[in-house]
């Protein structure tokens, strides 16, 4: 019997749904919800210290470790638009994890979505910021030099565009059109923009200083996380707030904002009904650490806002109270709808 | 090392660096061109991007910014450098970039591989 199915036999009696102890009644409503719906990847540090990849059900129940290897750190999952394989990078044991660099560093790596088969695909510090193409065959990558499109089977570079200012996070939509980066804009850093993957045309998608954007699936609109630089509370330098908007940059609108944490990490669903995000006191996401809780929130819920929050709750009078309910520890979580591991 | 080497005066530090010791960025500063040691610069005034400027050159390189250093410890008006330079900065540095300078001036902004303080 493979190794992978004994574990799934056996795990749903050792860990099954954890994240409902301690949670309100509508967290619990919450997490039964959206206990079938697929499996999310997401990066952990196990119990040998390091970095290691992770799968489990969306209300956090059947957590598997599927790289489980303590003498390397691996991180940042990204299920292929198939949901058959993932895409992480690799680094050597006790490498530190830069929340802005992370891209940069390590080998990529591919394996089944299930952790099987790891493949290394390119040296230390190749295909930096590497991410699927919309049919898997591809990925597309961030080099000092360009933005690249490379051929997974050959790792020949099909085409280049200049980066235009974009220097970290970048990743291609759905339906093949558009890429969408963090970059420098009129003199201003931490931008999200987005750039149209025919004719490389750039158009500024935030105003105020933002990054880890990541596609709705709809590939219309846009989810990332951004600290307007007006605010007054943490002594001026404000709280990090979950927002999507239109690729355009157009109908820019909060997700989830709380005063005391700084959101990132978002996701939204297969089907953009539930979103994913970290909360932190500490700004950067908690890579540096051991992550940041993971929660989920129905998108029918946006804006919401948690706490007190009076600054927020200022500036975004119409926001909910809408349910948010902790998942488990963790970092850069991937959401899909497939089926990847055959329970009984 | 550095397609451009300068003997400059540091004219003007426009705004403030950011103390933010979570993201990195280079900030683009003023320069009267002394002399060109180096390379062919037309204009008597450059704008030169450094990376981490709060911290002593000898300390700031990473693997964002690749090898860069120097002996200068304080970024201060008035001083003079002599600065290794590459042009232009996006495309020997993949990173945040804070310049004051961008509604006025449109042409190269130079990157600062390695800047020594002058002593006069």
């Amino acid at each position: 019997m493979h190794t992978v199915v004994r574990i799934c036999i056996i795990l749903p009696v050792l860990v099954g749904a954890p994240a409902l102890w301690a949670q309100d009644q509508s967290a619990t409503d919450l997490l039964r919800e959206v206990a079938l719906k697929g499996w999310i990847a997401y990066s952990a540090r196990s119990e040998n210290g390091t970095w290691d990849l992770f799968l489990s059900r969306p209300d956090a129940s059947h957590r598997l470790n599927i790289t489980n290897t303590p003498d390397y750190e691996e991180i940042a999952a990204r299920f292929s638009p198939d949901s058959a394989k993932i895409l992480y990078r690799r680094l050597p044991k006790g490498t530190p994890i830069n929340h802005d660099l992370w891209g940069f560093e390590g080998e990529l790596c591919i394996s089944d979505s299930t952790g099987a088969n790891p493949q290394i695909i390119g040296k230390d510090k190749e295909f930096p910021w590497a991410s699927w193409s919309p049919d898997g065959t591809q990925i597309l990558c961030l080099t000092r030099k360009a933005i690249q499109i490379v051929d997974l089977a050959t790792k020949k570079v099909l085409r280049e565009f200049p980066r235009q200012g974009i220097y970290q996070q970048l990743f291609w939509s759905p339906d093949g059109k558009w890429f969408v980066g963090t970059g420098n804009v009129q003199g201003k850093n931490w931008r999200v923009v987005r750039m149209n993957a025919e004719t490389g045309e750039l158009n500024v998608v935030t105003k105020t200083q933002s990054c880890t954007p990541d596609w709705f699936p709809d590939s219309l609109r846009i989810i990332y996380s951004t600290r307007p630089e007006d605010q007054k509370s943490n002594n001026g330098y404000g709280w990090t707030q979950l927002f999507f908007a239109d690729g355009s940059g157009e109908n820019p609108q909060l997700i989830y904002a709380e005063e005391g944490y700084h959101i990132y990490s978002g996701t939204v669903s297969p089907d953009a009904q539930y979103v994913l995000f970290t909360k932190l006191p500490q700004d950067g996401g908690g890579a540096e650490g051991s992550g940041a809780p993971v929660y989920l929130m129905r998108m029918s819920d946006a804006p919401t806002i948690h706490g007190e929050s009076p600054e927020l709750r200022s500036r975004y009078p119409d926001a909910k109270n809408g349910t948010i309910a902790h998942l488990f520890q963790g970092w850069e979580p991937c959401w899909t709808y497939a089926e990847i591991i055959k329970e009984k | 090392m550095g397609s451009y080497e300068v003997t400059a005066k540091l004219s003007e530090i426009r705004g403030e660096f950011p103390d933010d010791p979570l993201y990195d960025y280079a900030y683009v500063m003023k320069y009267e061109v002394m002399q060109v040691h180096r390379g062919t610069i037309d204009s008597n005034v450059i704008y030169v991007g450094h990376y981490k400027p709060l911290k002593p050159r000898s300390a700031v390189a990473d693997v964002r910014s690749g090898e860069i250093g120097g002996n200068l410890k304080t970024f201060r008006v008035g001083d003079t450098h002599r600065i290794a330079l590459e042009a232009p900065i996006e495309d020997y540095f993949m990173g945040g970039i804070m310049n004051p300078y961008s509604e006025e001036y449109s042409g190269p902004v130079y990157w600062a591989v390695w800047t020594n303080l002058v002593i006069q």
